[in-house]
């Protein structure tokens, strides 16, 4: 075979891959998960597979590009990049679809207390919760996983997949703990404390 | 411990209350401003402060929600339990702290709102991030144009009434004899023609052709609550433009269902 000289050195097997992932993850409507895209290579060894995810990640990274590879919700999806947001919402002429405070601190709670009951997230914040509860699960960031074994059974709320997509987390473990949180607050103790002589 | 608990809540905390998402939120508010140490809580001044902003609201002629009114009960209750003599506790400082309880909540609920900041921070789908636009319908849909209350029946028999107050001459019906055959199933498609390039239209516009027999009004009328029925459209009302009736078409190939509507019936 005559290969032709002026050709720069034939792209890698690697390199290869790496297009076919692009293409893949350009038309997926779907984060993709690592079974589902070895199930779209079965001949390729998961090694070279691997390789070639965290090179396109790489790649598709950093504060100049527009598109940045991600690992949300169990799978890599295109995201742009955050720091573009404004262009792209002049794109659509649209303003940015926003959580209130409330509905923030509704669904922190359920995040972190899940499976949890209305009552149980009202107690917490002192208020009733029953509209946000229903904005969120129509929204479908939460959803009824269950009912408690308690007089009048009432629903049990967790998380959606949607969610972890909505906040660009890999999963629930990717949430900071709470302890983590707490520091936060430590400060303002702290400041408090300070107070006293 | 109450070093100074004569300061007077500063100025600008003397917002509106819906600026708090509840009680908790503004007493963690209070305590913040006045760096009061949350574990030595002074009771009497923070519930002053409370009831001050509570009143100044009240005064305001706004109605206050139960749970304000709830967690001012408790600090008042808190704050006669403290001014009880301690000699009931042999062990003096063993006693269970009348604030405990309160402090317990006030810890947790701040976590939770540390969290949804935390939430908040994070890089947001159709705020900060975005995907595929073609692909993921299902967010950008929550963006679309600015909402406007889906309308009721009532909403569209006043419609129908402006269009038939339209349609009479000197005020009688103006009677025709029209060749024409105008069937449920042809309105209906004839809308969703419409539709198919103008994804919301006016009540009005279908009957800008000038046909406006009785015959044709009331037909297009079935049309529409059928189509409602059958979700190929939703009606609303714009909030800014008077009474104005929207017809919005609500599935995404309506040209498509038309043409099912017209085997289903041949």
């Amino acid at each position: 075979m005559n290969e032709q000289p002026t050709a720069a050195r034939p792209t890698t097997d690697i390199d290869l891959l790496k297009g076919h992932l692009e293409a893949v993850f350009f038309a997926a409507d779907e984060p993709l998960a690592r079974t589902h895209i070895s199930g779209l290579f079965p001949e390729e060894p998961p090694e070279n597979l691997e390789r070639a995810l965290r090179q396109l990640k790489l790649d598709f990274s950093g504060t100049s590009r527009g598109i940045h590879l991600v690992e949300v919700a169990g799978g890599f999806q295109f995201r742009t990049n955050a720091d573009f947001n404004q262009a792209v919402l002049r794109l659509y002429e649209v303003r940015p679809f926003k959580l209130s405070k409330a509905a923030l601190e509704t669904l922190a709670i359920v995040a972190y207390r899940q499976p949890v009951t209305r009552a149980q997230v009202d107690e917490i914040r002192g208020v009733d919760s029953s509209g946000m509860v229903k904005k969120l699960n129509e929204l479908e960031l939460i959803t009824v996983i269950g009912r408690m074994d308690d007089i009048g059974r009432p629903n049990l709320y967790g998380t959606t997949q949607r969610f972890l997509q909505f906040f660009g987390l890999k999963g629930l473990s990717d949430l900071p703990t709470l302890d983590q949180l707490e520091i936060d607050f430590e400060m303002i103790l702290e400041n408090g404390s300070q107070e006293e002589e | 411990m109450a070093t100074d608990p004569l300061r007077t809540t500063p100025p600008e905390l003397l917002v509106r209350l819906d600026a708090f998402e509840g009680p908790l939120d503004l007493l963690l508010e209070l305590i913040r401003k006045h760096e009061i140490d949350v574990f030595d809580i002074p009771i009497s001044f923070i519930t002053e402060e409370y009831l001050r902003f509570v009143r100044s609201v009240e005064t305001v002629d706004l109605e206050i929600g139960g749970e304000w009114l709830e967690m001012a009960a408790l600090l008042i209750f808190i704050k006669s339990k403290m001014l009880l003599p301690k000699e009931e506790f042999p062990n003096d400082e063993d006693g269970p702290d009348p604030r405990e309880e309160l402090v317990e909540r006030l810890l947790e609920y701040q976590r939770y709102k540390a969290a949804a900041q935390g939430l908040d921070s994070r890089a947001m789908l159709e705020r900060d991030v975005f995907t595929h636009p073609e692909k993921s319908r299902e967010f950008t849909s929550l963006l679309g144009p600015p909402p406007i209350k889906e309308a009721s029946l009532s909403d569209l028999l006043e419609a129908l009434e402006r269009v038939v107050a339209r349609s009479k001459v000197d005020g009688r019906w103006v009677y025709e004899v029209s060749s024409q055959q105008l069937t449920l199933r042809s309105v209906i498609l004839e809308i969703a023609d419409v539709l198919t390039n103008h994804p919301r239209i006016r009540f009005e516009d279908l009957f800008e052709h000038g046909d406006l027999s009785r015959h044709r009004i009331v037909t297009t009328f079935l049309a529409l609550l059928e189509m409602t029925r059958l979700k190929m459209i939703k009606l609303f009302q714009s909030r800014l433009e008077g009474d104005q009736l929207w017809i919005e078409r609500s599935i995404f190939d309506i040209d498509e269902v038309s043409q099912l509507l017209e085997l289903h019936h041949e």
